[in-house]
């Protein structure tokens, strides 16, 4: 999702007048599932959810913690826009949590609202237990510009791609 | 440390500047890559310093399945693949991901580049003379630099 998008994407999920973005995770939660461009998916992974919040913990910081700068230039214009991640994960009891954000530096991006510490909440995963081997994973990310990384978050969660998203993608 | 990718909506061409690291039968490392159609590699090998400087020693184009390079034994590199795609619609993207790697005289070392369906994956094992072979974690610079 580019930063134009970005801007839409916001907008058309707020009122006109008062840009309200979710200031935490729960907030994004409770957002996501009403929102026109967001959705929420849930599925059921045969892991224990110790063995996710180990995947996540390994593999948030390695693929996730990244920077990315996007240069576009025409015969008229040139825009730098460099987009900084920032993903944490939380593990408590039986219940793993993985939240990311995005903070958009540069090329004249206006965000109409209040940012959160760390930038706009972007996508989170909630990881919660049934039994000994069998977790339910909540996906909460936007329609569009994400599909990568849902894909490879959801590859954490099953155990079936430990891969790292293309951030270049988004 | 955080790593930074490249989006270039619109790519000036120009010289690349790089230089080829030799490439030959006599390596102790195999670099295999298996990535989508759309999608090219490089490996960029620097040398790394006790502070932890990286000095650029060449770059590999991963055009056939199977590369081999002599990394210095006993001295410490950063190899970074990058992954460049490329579309009329979104322009030229790249990608990288790097790894450090102090080889052990006498063992070889496999590096594994995947990449399909805008999720790569980059592994490292080593192997020994008796052909056992573990799994080296991926290190990034930062580790350099934070121990």
């Amino acid at each position: 999702m580019n930063g134009r998008m970005l801007v839409v994407f916001s907008a058309l999920a707020t009122s006109a007048c008062a840009v309200q973005y979710p200031q935490s995770a729960q907030e994004f939660r409770d957002y996501v599932p009403g929102a026109t461009f967001g959705k929420k998916q849930s599925f059921e992974a045969k892991r224990s959810v110790r063995d996710i919040a180990r995947t996540f913990q390994a593999k948030a910081p390695e693929c996730l913690n990244v920077s990315v700068r996007t240069i576009s230039q025409t015969g008229t214009s040139y825009q730098n826009i460099l987009a900084t991640y920032k993903p944490t994960v939380l593990v408590n009891g039986e219940k793993v949590e993985l939240h990311l954000q995005r903070h958009y530096q540069g090329g004249g991006i206006i965000i109409p609202g209040k940012e959160p510490e760390g930038g706009l909440y972007m996508l989170v995963a909630d990881a919660t237990a049934i039994d000994r081997n069998r977790t339910r994973v909540d996906l909460y990310a936007p329609t569009h510009g994400a599909d990568a990384i849902i894909r490879a978050v959801t590859g954490w969660a099953t155990g079936e791609n430990v891969g790292c998203p293309d951030m270049t993608k988004n | 440390m955080r790593r930074l990718a490249v989006v270039l909506v619109v790519l000036s061409t120009g010289c690349s500047g790089l230089k080829t690291y030799p490439a030959d039968a006599g390596g102790n490392l195999a670099v295999r890559a298996q990535l989508d159609g759309a999608v090219r590699a490089t490996l960029h090998v620097h040398r790394v310093d006790a502070q932890c400087r990286t000095e650029y020693r060449g770059s590999v184009p991963l055009e056939r399945p199977v590369a081999l390079l002599n990394v210095p034994a006993g001295e410490t590199s950063y190899l970074v693949a990058t992954f460049d795609t490329s579309s009329f619609l979104s322009g030229s993207r790249s990608t990288n991901a790097g790894a450090l790697l102090r080889p052990a005289a006498g063992r070889s070392y496999e590096l594994a580049l995947r990449y399909r369906d805008d999720i790569y994956d980059v592994s490292l094992r080593e192997v020994d003379a008796r052909g056992t072979s573990r799994e080296i974690p991926r290190r990034d610079l930062g580790a350099c630099r934070g121990s």
